[in-house]
């Protein structure tokens, strides 16, 4: 009985389909095609659907429905949906994936424009440009680093402050310096990668003990 | 005679050529990663397991000439990023002068590291001579050639500008130098923490 429900649902899906107006030309761009006929079809709940292309035994079963099983099944139904809607974000993304000439334009802006930071709900406008504003932030982490280091003694309160003012340091260049902050996130994902991995790596060779294990 | 100057048309580069060959660099740099994460491991555990033995070597170094490389390196990133910044304007005089002053930090980089080495060799700190001396020496003279290595490409891209090589719309070769220039820079920004702070 459910088998041929759903082949008639099926049915009825695939007419809603035909239905539509489907751009038929070789040059209709793939998201077009997409977005006005299967992708709506699927996304669409049967309630929602042209009364002509749904089974009686269909409108009969959800007239029987309560409530709280007709929220059951659109929550079915979506949760299937959710694998392909995954891979077609995935791919939406990197279709949105600035261009050079935009991602250079963006540079350009910033590379242009004073430094604006808001602190506090007040504006600071320092009249330099981003390269130099860093730069003269890189170097005061650096004098802290080494205040820190002279002064401190070696133990958690030396290594923690030192470890965050390093990190803050290195992600500074890579998202000024080296454009991570406005070039393609492919960039960002393959330095990344191998920094998470290495990083993962190193902790479990910490928790091996210095001297061998005792049996 | 000798006032002929050639002049040719800047050469336009495709965006996806652009895209190509900085992903290609940071694919490089991802795999340096690896490489320095060994050699950074390796210090790690033996600093982690040898606190007394590192701490001697820090009273016996002293952090003055390594502070001043660390400003040093900070600075020649700094002017890198200013000599794009030029070209992109059209400036190529101004690429030269700020990739110039690039090369001639890296250059005083080096030199200095030479001389810490020769100090801490002095003190008995050598590959062979303790347990810290591979530790310490791998991971600083593999980045130390990362300069040697920087510091040439830096004068092979002011030799290409000062024969009126890149411009405002031909820049990617300067742009990817300067992907590898920043990466020996945050390198070494980890590697003064790790090895000389903590």
């Amino acid at each position: 009985m459910a088998d041929e429900l759903e082949k008639k649902l099926n049915e009825a899906e695939e007419k809603v389909t035909e239905t539509k107006e489907t751009p038929t030309s070789p040059d209709a761009p793939l998201e077009q095609v997409q977005g006005e006929s299967v992708r709506d079809a699927r996304a669409m709940p049967v309630e929602a659907m042209p009364n002509e292309v749904v089974p009686e035994e269909v409108k009969a079963l959800h007239a029987l429905e309560t409530p709280e099983e007709r929220d059951a099944r659109r929550a079915q139904e979506a949760s299937l949906n959710k694998p392909i809607e995954a891979i077609e974000e995935a791919i939406e993304s990197l279709d949105a994936a600035p261009s050079q000439a935009a991602v250079q334009a963006e540079i350009a802006h910033h590379e242009d424009s004073p430094v604006v930071i808001t602190l506090g709900g007040r504006t600071y406008t320092f009249n330099t440009n981003i390269y130099t504003f860093v730069f003269a932030i890189l170097g005061g982490l650096t004098l802290l680093e080494i205040l820190i280091a002279e002064v401190m003694p070696i133990g958690f309160f030396r290594t923690f402050p030192l470890a965050i003012a390093s990190l803050i340091k290195a992600l500074l260049v890579m998202a000024f310096y080296m454009h991570l902050r406005e070039d393609n996130k492919l960039f960002a994902f393959a330095i990344a990668l191998p920094i998470v991995i290495a990083s993962i790596a190193l902790l479990f060779l910490l928790a091996v003990p210095s001297t061998a294990y005792p049996y | 005679m000798s006032d002929i100057v050639k002049v040719q048309p800047e050469r336009v580069e495709s965006p996806t050529r652009i895209d190509n060959v900085k992903f290609a660099m940071w694919l490089y740099l991802a795999s340096d990663v690896v490489i320095f994460a060994v050699l950074i491991a390796t210090f790690v555990l033996f600093r982690v397991n040898n606190e007394e033995v590192v701490k001697e070597v820090h009273e016996a170094s002293g952090l003055f000439l390594v502070s001043l490389n660390t400003f040093l390196l900070l600075a020649s990133s700094w002017a890198m990023v200013m000599g794009l910044r030029e070209i992109k304007r059209g400036n190529r005089k101004g690429l030269i002068n700020w990739i110039s002053l690039t090369a001639l930090l890296g250059f005083v980089f080096v030199a200095l590291q030479g001389v810490e080495y020769t100090i801490l060799s002095n003190e008995g700190i050598t590959i062979y001579g303790s347990e810290f001396g591979m530790r310490f020496y791998a991971p600083t003279a593999f980045h130390g050639a990362h300069v040697i290595a920087g510091v040439i490409w830096a004068l092979a891209v002011v030799w290409h500008a000062m024969k009126g090589g890149y411009g405002p719309k031909s820049y990617s070769g300067v742009e990817v130098f300067g992907l590898y220039w920043h990466f020996v820079d945050v390198v070494w920004i980890l590697l003064f923490t790790l090895i000389y702070l903590i």
